[in-house]
């Protein structure tokens, strides 16, 4: 029994980690909080639910194109929107972010209405026994490609030479800029990446939670946790922190009502920022 | 009155002023209620109260977020638990919602303290992470606990005990009242020594504590204050609204609107809430009522003004343009001018012959002792054993290569960080778990290694911070101008501080220090940055304020000119004290020589 929850906690948390590294990759390099990143993430998931039900492709086939789409609006809301806001100012940003998330949310609701949607697939409810344990098709499914596609973007950050100018802006954008590097271009590239790999990711949830224009707002605290857990702006402690939310939310709720699963997720939340603002794994530390 | 001509910025206190802030807002709010209960169009009467409660909402939400500069996200936890308990109490125990406001101030300032105490430690976006997390953690709560869904019982036996008014223009000018009281004590706040603090604290909080400013304190203080307003605001509005759901009270949308109707009008302005209101919450209603409530256009909405105010307007309307006041006075004829804010003109220089600003100490026992401090980051040694003790009127240079623990030396003494071991006494108290502002009180005033100025500030004001807490009354006053006087930047008094040149920034953080009487000074590396001549003015200063009876303890990596002006010299080097005593012999000590010449020699090979 405990295990099974142990099990669910870590498939799901897997998924969770793709929400979390490209929140992380964006905050690791513009410095900027990311409150629209669960909107974005709720745009992939309509992307599958239509490109299920009106051109009947499988959500595993929508993923990529439906990530790169994601990515180009990305490219264009940094360059439009955030980077015309001084560079450091913190709170500007993350109002600029709130207003966005607002913006996505609600236009979704106008042009999608808020009866929540499900994209039910052949694997959607199918479960897979496993010696005394079940585990959910769907689920382990979405956990193999996000860490396909986290290996990808490991891969792209450490052989090509964008993914290395991206992490020289991380480490010092003045310095970056003295070998030639356009830190307004590694910026929008790098907001472009982490919303597209939320999309990407939103793809993959659409096949086992309900689409619909508000579910950005409960993934958007849950990818806070995983973040701040991890160490803001680290992508391996954003990665470890949403395994381990992962696994919190899933064996809490072995001990607390379902209505407040989340709060839990919440207390978590402000308990480590209160405690260990730094994140719990004393990774890489940029803030 | 002595204590109102302390106060800077403190126009002129004369009778233009009296009723601009306090015979004004009172008669304008008379006039307002009677309007109000002229208006029989129920929709007008309701989108008037919507606007009067958003408007006190925004105003408790510009009270943390605008004047003390804390971004909160999370007003909404205090409009939901007024809200809540006013109406739990009055359905449970049959409490009237008059009482039920007592209890819901009552809930907010237990809610205030619980939240605040750990919360407010956080910085800038951190803070409004972890706010954003209260409300949302409380909407779930009272989601499982039942109440999704609570109507406001009708009373129309007797609607005026518990609120039950047909007319919506009641809650309207219930509301109205609680936004004077507001605005108020927002008033009170600008006109008296607050309004320099919260700015100091809004601008920088290492560089107000150093002033002595208990700035966790302060900021609680107001928080709790905020907190208060919202919770009335919350019972108002479940009495108008009648149906109180978690989301209506506690949803994000509630903390996103208290912000952005003070952002859109004006961040840290009395005005500002009022305006934002009055633009948006008759759109938003308009959207709502027309689309309907669930179209989600009012939020739509909230989003696009959110993204334009930042990227346009980023402090809100009435810090983009002129300032109304000057509108106004531009057609009064001269006699009539009103008395704006930004003009204000400086208390008046007390005739000299004030009060030495440094007192006199008799003898030379040790005022600072270091003894065996010791602190350690991981596993990093960055100090070892220092001990180290400076007599009064002492003029002690503590000097050493880059990187050799200088600052952090000076951090623990000044209590801007804690000693791993060992003990701190200062001035004859130990002071080895004292927080930074504490030490500054005792008379142990710091100088920035990189000097920070509150920028908003004027030069005059900047000092005055410096003397609020071991002065009162027009005392303060006097021992500003004296320090100003004796760094020479008296003639700059009203500039803004943010137009000064570094040299002058360091004669101000001086003058900010020497403003608060202290006994002791202590400069992290004061001549970074200054010119040979700079810092010789800046070294003959010192030199004079030590022959007053100032004793003085500086940090800085240039040992000769240190040396030149010191009494004495502790030179430290990888966390260590490696030489201590007269600069001439200190100079010639094998340790310090290879310290100093082998740092340059590794940096030669590196």
């Amino acid at each position: 029994m405990g295990l099974q929850y142990l099990v669910d906690g870590l498939l799901l948390g897997g998924v969770y980690a793709l929400l979390a590294a490209g929140l992380a990759m964006i905050f690791g390099i513009m410095r900027v909080i990311n409150f629209a990143q669960g909107e974005f993430m709720m745009l992939g998931m309509y992307a599958a639910y239509f490109g299920y039900t009106v051109l009947g492709l499988d959500p595993y086939l929508v993923a990529l194109p439906a990530g790169l789409m994601i990515l180009a609006l990305g490219i264009v809301v940094a360059t439009g929107l955030i980077e015309r806001i001084p560079r450091g100012d913190q709170d500007a940003q993350l109002l600029l972010t709130l207003g966005l998330s607002l913006v996505l949310q609600n236009l979704a609701i106008a042009i999608f209405g808020v009866t929540p949607h499900a994209l039910l697939r052949p694997y959607s409810n199918t479960l897979i026994a496993v010696g005394p344990l079940f585990v959910h098709e769907s689920w382990l499914f979405a956990c193999v490609a996000s860490l396909v596609v986290m290996l990808g973007l490991y891969l792209f950050l450490s052989r090509t030479w964008t993914g290395r100018a991206l992490r020289a802006t991380a480490d010092d954008a003045s310095a970056a800029t003295y070998v030639g590097i356009s830190v307004r271009r590694m910026h929008s590239i790098a907001f472009g990446i982490g919303v597209g790999l939320a999309g990407l990711a939103g793809t993959l949830i659409a096949t086992f939670h309900a689409v619909l224009p508000t579910v950005g707002q409960d993934f958007v605290l849950i990818m806070f946790v995983a973040v701040v857990l991890g160490g803001l702006g680290s992508i391996p402690g954003a990665v470890l922190g949403a395994i381990f939310v992962g696994v919190v939310q899933s064996v809490s709720a072995a001990f607390v009502p379902l209505q407040l699963q989340n709060a839990v997720v919440f207390l978590l939340f402000v308990v480590v920022l209160l405690v260990r603002p730094r994140g719990l794994f004393g990774l890489r530390v940029r803030v | 009155m002595a204590e109102k001509a302390a106060v800077p910025g403190a126009a002129r206190v004369g009778w233009r002023a009296v009723v601009l802030d306090w015979a004004l807002p009172i008669a304008l709010c008379v006039v307002f209620i009677a309007a109000i209960s002229q208006v029989d169009d129920r929709y007008l009467a309701r989108v008037i109260a919507l606007v009067v409660v958003w408007a006190l909402i925004g105003m408790s939400w510009n009270l943390i977020g605008g004047y003390a500069g804390q971004p909160s996200l999370g007003q909404a936890a205090f409009v939901g638990l007024g809200a809540y308990t006013a109406i739990l109490l009055m359905i449970r125990v049959g409490l009237t919602p008059w009482l039920g406001l007592v209890a819901a101030a009552g809930v907010a300032i237990v809610a205030a303290l619980v939240i605040g105490i750990p919360t407010l430690r956080l910085k800038g976006v951190y803070f409004a992470l972890a706010s954003l997390v209260y409300p949302l953690i409380l909407l779930l709560v009272f989601t499982y606990l039942g109440y999704q869904e609570v109507l406001v019982p009708a009373h129309n036996d007797n609607p005026d005990l518990y609120m039950s008014w047909s007319d919506t223009w009641h809650y309207a000018a219930l509301a109205a009242l609680f936004l004077l009281l507001a605005w108020l004590f927002t008033t009170a706040l600008e006109r008296s020594r607050w309004r320099v603090v919260l700015q100091s604290i809004r601008e920088d909080e290492d560089a107000a504590r150093s002033t002595g400013i208990n700035t966790a304190l302060v900021k609680l203080v107001v928080f709790s204050t905020s907190a208060v307003f919202a919770s009335l605001a919350g019972v108002v509005y479940a009495m108008l609204i009648l149906v109180v759901t978690p989301e209506a009270v506690f949803g994000l949308s509630v903390s996103v609107q208290a912000l952005v109707v003070s952002l859109v009008g004006g961040m840290a302005r009395r005005l500002g809430p009022i305006l934002g209101a009055c633009i948006l919450i008759p759109i938003t209603n308009f959207l709502d009522a027309n689309l309907g409530a669930t179209s989600g256009a009012s939020l739509l909405a909230y989003g696009l003004v959110l993204i334009t105010v930042v990227l346009v307007v980023p402090r809100g309307l009435l810090n983009a343009g002129t300032r109304p006041l000057e509108v106004v006075n531009r057609v009064l004829p001269q006699s009539l001018r009103l008395p704006v804010n930004r003009r204000r003109s400086l208390p008046s220089r007390p005739p000299s012959g004030s009060r030495p600003l440094v007192p006199t100490h008799p003898g030379d026992e040790a005022v600072l002792i270091a003894a065996d401090a010791r602190k350690v980051y991981g596993g990093i040694v960055a100090i070892d054993r220092l001990s180290l003790e400076v007599r009064s009127g002492e003029f002690l240079g503590i000097v050493g290569p880059n990187g050799a623990g200088k600052s952090t030396f000076f951090d623990l003494l000044t209590g801007y960080q804690r000693s791993t071991a060992g003990r701190i006494t200062l001035l004859g108290r130990v002071v080895t778990h004292w927080p930074a502002y504490r030490i500054a009180r005792l008379g142990v005033r710091r100088s920035f290694q990189i000097a920070r100025p509150f920028g908003q500030l004027t030069v005059f004001d900047n000092v005055f911070l410096g003397s609020l807490q071991n002065a009162d009354g027009g005392q303060r006053t006097a021992d500003t101008w004296a320090a100003l006087e004796a760094v020479g930047l008296e003639v700059h008094a009203d500039v803004g501080a943010r137009s000064l040149v570094p040299a002058q920034l360091r004669l101000l953080e001086v003058a900010r220090a020497l403003a608060g009487r202290p006994a002791i000074l202590l400069l992290d590396e004061p001549l970074a940055g200054l010119t040979r001549s700079e810092a010789r003015d800046l070294m003959q200063l010192l030199r004079t304020q030590q022959h007053a009876g100032l004793t003085i303890v500086l940090v800085d990596h240039d040992i000769g000119t240190v040396a030149a002006w010191a009494d004495r010299l502790y030179v430290i080097d990888y966390g260590r004290n490696i030489a201590d005593g007269a600069p001439k012999e200190v100079m010639r000590d094998d340790r310090v020589v290879t310290a100093y010449l082998g740092s340059r020699w590794r940096a030669a090979r590196a």
